[in-house]
């Protein structure tokens, strides 16, 4: 464990963490994320431009709901795979009671979530406790009774190092979500450009100042972000154990004897 | 009682390392298993795991059940209420064209 990290170490090593991690970490993610996305998308656009908005609004926020349900769910499996990738301990999530156990604390305890970190961004101190404790109960998976008591502690863990953390992860949300603006926004005039592919998109700029647009891009932004937010955490829940089990002295250990090899014997 | 001064119940020529707080005897580091933030001797461990009767098992998944209901009318109503959200912005902000109107 180590407690002398920067919050920008930190950042470099999740990043490190998602590079080496397998093909089922992204598809895991994607998996929940994708249709989420698509769900809340299709959602935005009907209660924007449908006539029948305010009819459908009950039962399209239903199947949003649904699908933020599934979404966290397959988070979950996610972090699990990372976790496994960061210390090699390999704990069968896939088993249909624990897949059902992690899918069922995820549905009760996620939504507040929805609540809780906007209230917490507007009263601006405690939104890195609120935010750390919900995305390690991500990677915790909830199934245990103490998981919940275990990512409150967690998340108060190194709130310096959080600070920095979440910091810099607003700048580099930013960052994504204006790349994500001007790829949006070139590709009309770049097909018109290249291939002379005229559009109502080319005719007029209004189209960019749309609120649906600005806020699906938004949660672009914030789903690109979050894949990295959840490494950032996996590397902190792993550490923050390590302090009672002292795991990570083992892991390093046994690294060193496949590596060297100075403990065989003669 | 000074833990340091304790024998392992079943291995009496090993030191003690922890207490059960059910049965309250003194265990050395490999009769005592972690369970919930707590160290309990094999033995206690054993019969709280045939403890938990049916009931109560009954009794958690009905809990479940019902938080996991609560859940998905948390998601539904903060999705409800951001459709409702933008209901009530008015169809020329959604098409942009205030901003042709501001123009002229």
């Amino acid at each position: 464990m180590r407690t002398d990290r920067t919050g920008l170490a930190l950042i470099e090593e999740a990043v490190q963490l998602l590079r080496a991690a397998p093909v089922t970490v992204y598809a895991l993610y994607c998996g929940g994320t994708v249709p989420f996305l698509l769900s809340l998308f299709n959602f935005f656009v009907k209660m924007s431009y449908s006539r029948s908005a305010e009819a459908e609004c009950s039962v399209s926020a239903v199947l949003v709901a649904l699908a933020y349900a599934w979404a966290k769910g397959l988070q979950v499996f996610c972090c699990r795979e990372l976790v496994r990738a960061y210390t090699g301990n390999v704990e069968r999530w896939w088993k249909p009671k624990t897949m059902l156990a992690i899918w069922s604390r995820q549905i009760a305890f996620q939504p507040l979530g929805l609540f809780a970190r906007p209230l917490a961004w507007l009263l601006v101190f405690p939104v890195i406790y609120v935010s750390a404790f919900f995305q390690n109960l991500t990677v915790l998976g909830g199934a245990r009774q103490t998981d919940i008591r275990k990512s409150w502690e967690l998340a108060r863990l190194w709130p310096g190092q959080s600070c920095t953390v979440y910091g810099l992860l607003s700048l580099l949300a930013l960052v994504v979500f204006l790349d994500l603006c001007a790829i949006t926004y070139s590709i009309p005039f770049l097909l018109k450009a290249l291939f002379g592919v005229e559009s109502f998109l080319t005719r007029s700029y209004t189209w960019m100042f749309s609120p649906v647009l600005i806020i699906a891009l938004g949660a672009g932004a914030h789903f690109i972000i979050d894949l990295l937010a959840k490494a950032i955490h996996v590397i902190r829940c792993c550490d923050g154990e390590s302090q009672t089990t002292g795991e990570d002295l083992l892991r390093r250990l046994k690294d060193f004897q496949n590596r060297e090899g100075v403990f065989r014997a003669p | 009682m000074n833990l340091t001064l304790q024998r392992c119940l079943i291995h009496v020529d090993r030191e003690a390392v922890a207490r059960c707080p059910v049965c309250r005897n003194y265990f050395c580091r490999e009769c005592v298993t972690e369970h919930e933030q707590k160290f309990l001797c094999s033995s206690c461990l054993q019969s709280m795991a045939a403890g938990v009767k049916p009931a109560r098992r009954n009794a958690e998944r009905f809990m479940l059940v019902i938080s996991m209901t609560i859940g998905l009318a948390i998601a539904w109503l903060f999705f409800y209420v951001i459709g409702q959200l933008l209901m009530l912005i008015p169809p020329n902000v959604h098409d942009g064209s205030y901003l042709r109107n501001l123009g002229q």
